[in-house]
């Protein structure tokens, strides 16, 4: 199991924090007392950590742990948030599972956004661990197409939001996740927005209606515009079959369209 | 099965509750194989002779009439990643025993950081893992429901058991099953090997 505390909480700005203790419910007893009935007393977490204002490289930091760890339990150690259970239990049940990633970079290149996490009790010990295996899997298909790369030279977006799809199979006890299982099929989703001059729209536009609905592919820059990084191209669709567009009285025209991996 | 509770607990304002759940299970072949053992509680359950492993796991509310006919039950056990299901396939759950057992307890106090709370997390293992040993607690434990089970469906999320109680026995020997094409020929031919044109044969 991966202890990714340093990098989860380096650079982040803000934490919002919900926590569950003794969740219980209540059940009706013939005595006529008050009773209140524990179901499951290991305090349940959500932390929702914010970033703002992160460069490339930080950013890539978020995406790699996430990538490798996406569908298991991780360690993180949150004293941050008075996370007690490597107190009380033992330091192998600090225990986190990934809930939601979500980015977004705008023009100056400044990454913001926010990671979602929630505790779970699947500890770190092998009683625990050998009841089931963990694996996070991501095996993008590379492309070498350029069209979509040559529309983007013209058509640059302002705004990206970077996100994921999964497929995983989770499973909880109370609020806390207990054990994850990956069945494959991580991909990214960009949105992509944009405020174009009319040729520099009508260049999106026919890509669009060149390789828009669910028969198009095109290979996709992982950064998800040019001059963002070098990664490698990788195979990508539109992710709706409906193309929303505003004209503005300046003869600009404001965009945005889904774009998810195909694998 | 015994319905007596005593009154340690149950007088009591606060209470933990966790359920502990037994499935016997035999080889395809006929002998005994294993119990498996469930609890619906966050950690390890120990009673002092078996663990009990965390799942999540939840079971309909069970109704019983005067006529002491209770019907069936509902079970449902998380199935992520398969395992139930390959031990399902691998082995027979179907007319084996299958056990409920509700446990109240008073969950244990706790002192962490110097801060003593009166109810702790329910975990007072003796073992390097998080684990509930109940043996030492005071607690009221009793059968909530003890059948076979009857048929089981399963997702690749969820496994799904319906159990029967042994009343069900009165009215039929064996629980529902269905036969699959191998073994319907045989069938016949061990009806039609006493039976001859709707009259018993006697040669």
């Amino acid at each position: 199991m991966n202890n990714i505390t340093s990098t989860i909480l380096a650079n982040h700005n803000n934490i919002k924090v919900e926590e569950w203790t003794k969740q219980g419910s209540a059940l009706e007893f013939n005595n006529g007392n008050n009773q209140r009935i524990v179901r499951n007393s290991v305090p349940a977490i959500e932390m929702d950590i914010s970033y703002n204002g992160l460069t490339k490289s930080e950013f890539d930091a978020l995406v790699t742990i996430y990538e490798a760890n996406h569908a298991s339990t991780v360690i993180i150690d949150a004293d941050d948030i008075h996370d007690l259970r490597d107190t009380s239990i033992g330091l192998n049940a600090s225990v986190w599972a990934f809930k939601e990633f979500k980015f977004n970079v705008v023009a100056p290149q400044v990454y913001s956004g926010q990671i979602k996490m929630i505790t779970s009790v699947f500890f770190n010990y092998t009683a625990y661990q050998n009841e089931f295996s963990q694996s996070s899997s991501y095996s993008p298909v590379t492309s070498s197409d350029t069209s979509f790369t040559t529309v983007l030279n013209s058509a640059q977006p302002n705004k990206i939001v970077f996100e994921y799809t999964t497929n995983i199979n989770g499973s909880n006890i109370g609020n806390s996740a207990r054990h994850l299982a990956d069945k494959g099929g991580l991909r990214k989703v960009w949105e992509l927005n944009w405020h174009l001059s009319e040729s520099e729209f009508l260049t999106l536009l026919t890509f669009y209606r060149k390789k828009g609905g669910i028969m198009g592919q095109f290979g996709m820059p992982p950064e998800g515009a040019n001059g963002l990084g070098s990664g490698t191209k990788t195979n990508a669709g539109f992710m709706e079959d409906s193309f929303k567009f505003e004209r503005l009285l300046d003869n600009r025209y404001v965009c945005k369209a889904k774009i998810v991996e195909l694998l | 099965m015994s319905k007596t509770v005593t009154t340690n607990v149950r007088n009591d304002e606060q209470m933990g509750m966790i359920h502990l759940f037994e499935f016997d299970m035999y080889t395809l072949a006929g002998s005994f194989d294993e119990t498996l053992r469930f609890t619906d509680h966050d950690v390890f359950v120990y009673d002092g002779t078996n663990e009990y492993t965390p799942l999540s796991i939840t079971f309909d509310r069970l109704t019983e009439d005067f006529t002491m006919a209770s019907d069936t039950i509902n079970v449902t056990i998380d199935n992520i990643n398969e395992e139930l299901t390959a031990t399902a396939l691998a082995k027979e759950w179907r007319n084996n025993r299958a056990k409920i057992e509700r446990v109240l307890i008073t969950p244990p106090s706790e002192t962490v950081d110097s801060q003593s709370y009166d109810y702790g997390i329910s975990e007072n293992s003796s073992v390097a893992y998080p684990r509930l040993e109940i043996s030492g607690l005071t607690k009221d434990s009793y059968v909530l429901f003890e059948g076979v089970i009857d048929t089981f469906s399963a997702t690749t999320k969820t496994f799904t058991a319906q159990l029967t109680t042994k009343f069900t026995f009165w009215q039929s020997p064996y629980p529902t099953r269905t036969f699959n094409q191998n073994e319907f020929t045989s069938i016949v031919d061990a009806i039609s090997e006493v039976i001859y044109w709707g009259h018993q044969k006697t040669i």
